[in-house]
């Protein structure tokens, strides 16, 4: 079994650092498509592989075929600086490999050094100084804070447009049919539940922020326009609702195209530009409102355009999933140009 | 590369019905072999690997009703020739453009500023709270960087949790993918 296991280890190796042949590929990748036990070993192998890359363990040969392979990926890019993460700073939580306390030696310890007079009335003073202000905190807070969490867990497998709304984790963005996911439409009745809660409460700008981005994530357009443009209005240097607002008129400008009224379009349109070129502007480094800003030229089909900022938008964002996106968006800008 | 034909209703369930004919597996087994297909085309350097994974589906959607009837064997088989194909064309469309600045992988993160460790320290200080103090010994145990007594050292972890080497290996590996993915979030 053992020796079975070794095997296979090796196997795997030589298939990660592209050495076997192309018969030998495809049956290795015809296992790996339905067997989750081999695909985890071959993930662990990997794991043991970009250990080696990072400590010079690898050949010239396999480093520089290495390279070109998986470390060529964002996600193999992501994974190396993970590794070398791991490899600079893990030795120095080796504290967590000598023995702590268990929690009823931590409970007897902290009661043995409060149960003093003195510091026991102090601590009871502040616990009760503390409780007041947690509960005033979570009733101000409870509210918004369950809508944003329930807003961001239902889109968090698919995103609901393929402009950036601020504050969302990547996720992937489709227009064509895909399966039914019922927990995610079980999340999106969650959302609705805990922004009809919000609807009740006196308006702040980030309330109204979140309302924005509720509507915006639903595509109720015109409303998610009026909600940001009060939310700007009461937080007019609050770079993030202005670029949720610049995606709100971007959206509806879409839907204006389709339906032919190509002038209100363009007056969306140029509002949304301004809207990020001003976010921009206060925020240099903000990755949301560069990827909006060239998706908006590549939507307007101003190709040299949209090819700088996305050549820019890279400058800033080499790694992360958005990244991949911005590729394949740079692409289209430059083969559209040579067309 | 990726064409704008897009599967029916009917021929996305034809699909389906292939994988396997309880409706119920058959979309667990559409979800695993595209999350494994991403994976695959991830390891050979491919940027794109979502799209071709949806690619090499469509491509499959479209031939399946002229070979359904006369197809020996398991679709996977055939769902990984197809990918293959895909991927040659993948190489020679990307051979055919100005090739973006190389990464500089021997750059990553080992030459951060300092601000930039701190914040990596802070975000592994993080994520390893998150863990409980048996997962975090066990994961900072075994990726200890003390070469000479590596082996040794995981051995005795080994012993201690009375399962195997192999165990502890996969054990040790479903942490760290867990921390990891704290990890990704927090460095987001």
């Amino acid at each position: 079994m053992k020796n079975e296991l070794d095997e296979q280890d090796t196997r795997l190796r030589h298939y990660l650092l592209g050495e076997l042949s192309s018969d030998e590929e495809q049956l290795i990748e015809e296992r790996l498509l339905i067997d989750e036990a081999f695909m985890e070993q071959m993930l662990i192998v990997e794991e043991e592989l970009i250990g080696d890359y990072t400590t010079d363990n690898l050949s010239p040969q396999q480093q520089a075929n290495y390279q070109k392979l998986f470390l060529a990926s964002p996600e193999g890019q992501q994974k190396l600086q993970l590794s070398r993460i791991l490899k600079q700073h893990l030795n120095n939580f080796s504290d967590a490999l000598t023995p702590q306390p268990t929690f009823w030696e931590r409970v007897q310890i902290s009661f043995a050094q409060l149960l003093s007079p003195a510091a026991l009335k102090v601590a009871m003073a502040m616990l009760v100084v503390g409780l007041g202000v947690f509960s005033w905190w979570v009733y101000l807070r409870s509210d918004l804070s369950t809508a944003i969490t329930a807003l961001k867990s239902a889109y968090s497998e698919q995103r609901p447009l393929e402009f950036r709304i601020t504050g969302f984790a990547y996720a992937r963005f489709s227009a064509s049919p895909s399966l039914q996911n019922q927990t995610t439409t079980a999340k999106i009745k969650a959302v609705d539940n805990a922004f009809n809660k919000l609807l009740d409460d006196k308006p702040t700008a980030a309330s109204l922020h979140e309302l924005g981005k509720y509507n915006l994530a639903k595509r109720n357009f015109d409303e998610a326009v009026g909600l940001l443009t009060k939310g700007l209005a009461l937080e007019p240097d609050d770079t993030p609702i202005q670029i949720d607002l610049a995606v709100a008129l971007i959206e509806r400008g879409k839907l204006s195209m389709a339906s032919g009224q190509s002038e209100k379009a363009q007056a969306d349109f140029q509002s949304g530009r301004i809207n990020l070129e001003q976010a921009i502007a206060s925020s240099p480094s903000s990755l949301e409102a560069h990827f909006n800003l060239a998706l908006l030229h590549l939507t307007m089909k101003n190709w040299s355009e949209a090819e700088k900022v996305w050549r820019h938008y890279l400058t800033l964002d080499q790694v992360s999933e958005w990244s991949q996106e911005a590729r394949r968006f740079l692409e289209v800008a430059v083969e559209a140009q040579r067309q | 590369m990726r064409t704008n034909w897009q599967p029916t209703p009917d021929e996305f369930n034809l699909f389906l019905r292939w994988l396997d004919q309880d409706a119920e597996n058959a979309a667990s087994r559409y979800e695993g072999i595209r999350r494994n297909l991403i994976a695959i085309f991830n390891r050979r350097g491919c940027h794109y690997s979502e799209d071709l994974a949806d690619e090499t589906f469509n491509r499959v959607m479209r031939r399946l009703p002229k070979m359904i009837d006369t197809y020996v064997g398991e679709p996977s088989r055939y769902i990984v020739v197809v990918a293959r194909n895909l991927h040659l064309e993948y190489v020679q469309q990307v051979e055919k453009q100005e090739p973006l600045p190389e990464h500089d992988h021997t750059n990553l993160s080992v030459d951060a500023p300092d601000e930039s460790k701190e914040h990596e320290f802070g975000c592994l200080e993080h994520c390893l709270k998150q863990l409980p103090n048996q997962q975090r010994k066990l994961v900072v145990g075994y990726y200890h960087e003390d070469k000479r007594a590596k082996i040794d050292h995981r051995k005795q972890m080994a012993d201690e949790l009375g399962i195997g080497l192999n165990a502890l290996r996969i054990r040790a590996h479903r942490i760290r993918a867990s921390l990891e993915d704290c990890l990704k979030q927090c460095l987001r």
